[in-house]
């Protein structure tokens, strides 16, 4: 399996998000992290993440990927948090490919996806507002009235690397086993926010070959008007 | 004061209290009544007439219904000959109304009467292998995948708005009228200010499933939900303090908390390794 990495800066200033990819004998290994915007230092953020994510890959683990990736995750979280203070941040989606096994963890609103059968289907949840208030109207925590009430706050993140205490997080506790074909979409939301799931879906179906298809949604990404988020994906396939 | 510990690790004075006040705190009152389900019509089953015999020149079908042709309009079963009368049941179909086969009878079951030819299927269309293959996906991720607090899954593996910018939730202020403040004497978050704005103000370290109005989210020494509750009291205008009977222990002053206390201003609550001084604005000299 190949690893396509691309990122686009949108009609923003900055570029805060960052992605790397790196192979051992654990396997394929790629994290894309999304630095919390008009937070200082939401691209160092993002940056270190990542990187750390991929140095703490290399060096190699013992026991399982969900032990070695949740304790790495409160590690970087604590790092971040003491480099850069609170205020800042940054979201992250890793995978581990090992064989046909799928590994992952995310914290925050960047999302894996997997195309299976020319179908594209969200494997992680994202950690905003509106998971909060759903857990809590399902559990009677909160009333439907006080759920209305706070819903226009629903897209803030919830949960992030460098909160100093990471809160909620999506790790794969067994492998999924991955089929002949499949593939793998790895993306900050600049992505999935300027060109929804189906469009999405169309591009990877109608490109087979991993680069290209990478290619072509940022090229999707380019043609959208309005404002553009900062989009880093990275296809594998 | 006799310090003693309750089945369920609560500290109480015991020469205060013949029970442990905190587990008395957390039972309700009386349980709540359940309510009696309404009564349910009990359908009766449907009787088949089995065995009695069909009328003249019309055989019964094995699904109870009576056919004159040469198969069961209801089910499609092939009229059955002398040996094959007491073939096994077939659970009834049900009837869906009249149509016309290719070969131009009139029938009302799920097969011609005439030839025997299945009825045809309805404008919905049967669901596609596709939705099968994605909902195998699906559950095969929810088996594998867990969303939750990064605690819970570190224990099970060892066991927009402005310009679109991203916001956190957790620096929003409350609404509400301040009561007093909070302010971290040490720690990392040492000079951070809380806002005591609610009449009931809990201290702990929220998640999603137990949210806490004074969140410390970075010591993991505090368990995660309310370990404590301010309260104000706004008829005397004083604030007290109490634990909720938590995991962990809650000091003022370097004195542990076991019944509800006064706070006063400048007083220091320890919470995990997170030290608090109490600053109030209302009081005496000013109140809502």
């Amino acid at each position: 399996m190949r690893c396509e990495i691309r990122s686009f800066i949108g009609t923003r200033s900055r570029q805060e998000d960052h992605a790397v990819s790196c192979e051992t004998g654990n396997g394929l290994f790629c994290a894309v992290c999304d630095g919390i915007g008009s937070r200082k230092d939401g691209a160092a953020s993002s940056r270190l993440a990542a990187e750390r994510f991929a140095e703490l890959f290399k060096a190699g683990f013992e026991g399982g990927f969900p032990r070695f990736i949740t304790e790495a995750a409160e590690r970087i979280d604590r790092e971040v948090y003491e480099s850069f203070g609170s205020g800042c941040g940054t979201t992250a989606v890793v995978v581990c490919v090992k064989g046909r096994e799928l590994w992952w963890l995310s914290v925050g609103d960047s999302r894996l996806y997997i195309l299976r059968g020319g179908r594209l289907k969200q494997i992680t949840t994202d950690h905003d507002y509106s998971y909060v208030l759903d857990l809590r109207l399902k559990r009677g925590i909160i009333d439907r009235e006080k759920y209305e009430a706070e819903k226009h706050k629903g897209g803030r993140l919830a949960s992030f690397i460098g909160m100093g205490g990471v809160d909620i997080a999506d790790v794969s506790m067994k492998p999924l086993t991955l089929e002949e074909n499949d593939r793998l979409l790895l993306t900050t939301d600049g992505l999935y926010k300027s060109i929804g799931d189906g469009q999405i879906a169309e591009i990877m179906n109608g490109n087979n070959d991993p680069a290209a298809a990478a290619d072509s949604l940022i090229e999707a990404v380019r043609a959208c008007v309005g404002t553009i988020d900062n989009t880093t994906l990275a296809l594998i396939g | 004061m006799k310090l003693k510990r309750c089945p369920n690790m609560h500290y109480y004075d015991e020469d205060k209290y013949a029970q442990c006040p905190h587990c008395a705190a957390a039972r309700p009152a009386e349980p709540a009544p359940v309510p009696k389900p309404a009564p349910q019509p009990v359908k009766e089953p449907v009787k088949e007439p089995a065995g009695e015999p069909a009328p003249d020149g019309t055989w019964r079908c094995s699904c109870g219904a009576v056919n004159n042709g040469k198969f069961c309009v209801q089910c499609g079963t092939r009229k059955p000959s002398e040996e094959e009368a007491a073939a096994p049941e077939k659970p009834a179909a049900v009837s869906l109304g009249k149509w016309v086969c290719s070969c131009g009878n009139e029938n009302e079951g799920n097969f011609c009467n005439r030839c025997g030819s299945p009825r045809p299927a309805p404008e919905t269309a049967p669901p596609e292998p596709e939705g099968e293959a994605e909902k195998s996906l699906t559950s095969v991720i929810s088996e594998v995948s867990f969303t939750g607090n990064i605690e819970d899954a570190k224990e099970k593996a060892a066991a927009d708005d402005d310009e679109g910018v991203t916001q956190i939730i957790f620096d929003e202020l409350a609404d509400e009228l301040v009561l007093g403040w909070l302010v971290a004497a040490n720690t990392e978050i040492k000079g951070k200010v809380f806002t005591v704005a609610e009449t009931s103000a809990t201290v702990g370290r929220s998640d999603p499933e137990h949210p806490v109005s004074i969140d410390l989210h970075g010591d993991r020494a505090v368990s995660r939900g309310a370990q404590a509750v301010i309260v104000y009291d706004p008829l005397n205008k004083k604030f007290f303090i109490q634990s909720t009977g938590g995991k962990t222990p809650v000091y003022v002053n370097r004195q542990m908390l076991l019944a509800p206390t006064e706070l006063s201003a400048y007083d220091v609550i320890l919470l995990g390794t997170t030290e608090l001084v109490f600053v109030p604005l209302c009081s005496e000299k000013f109140s809502w």
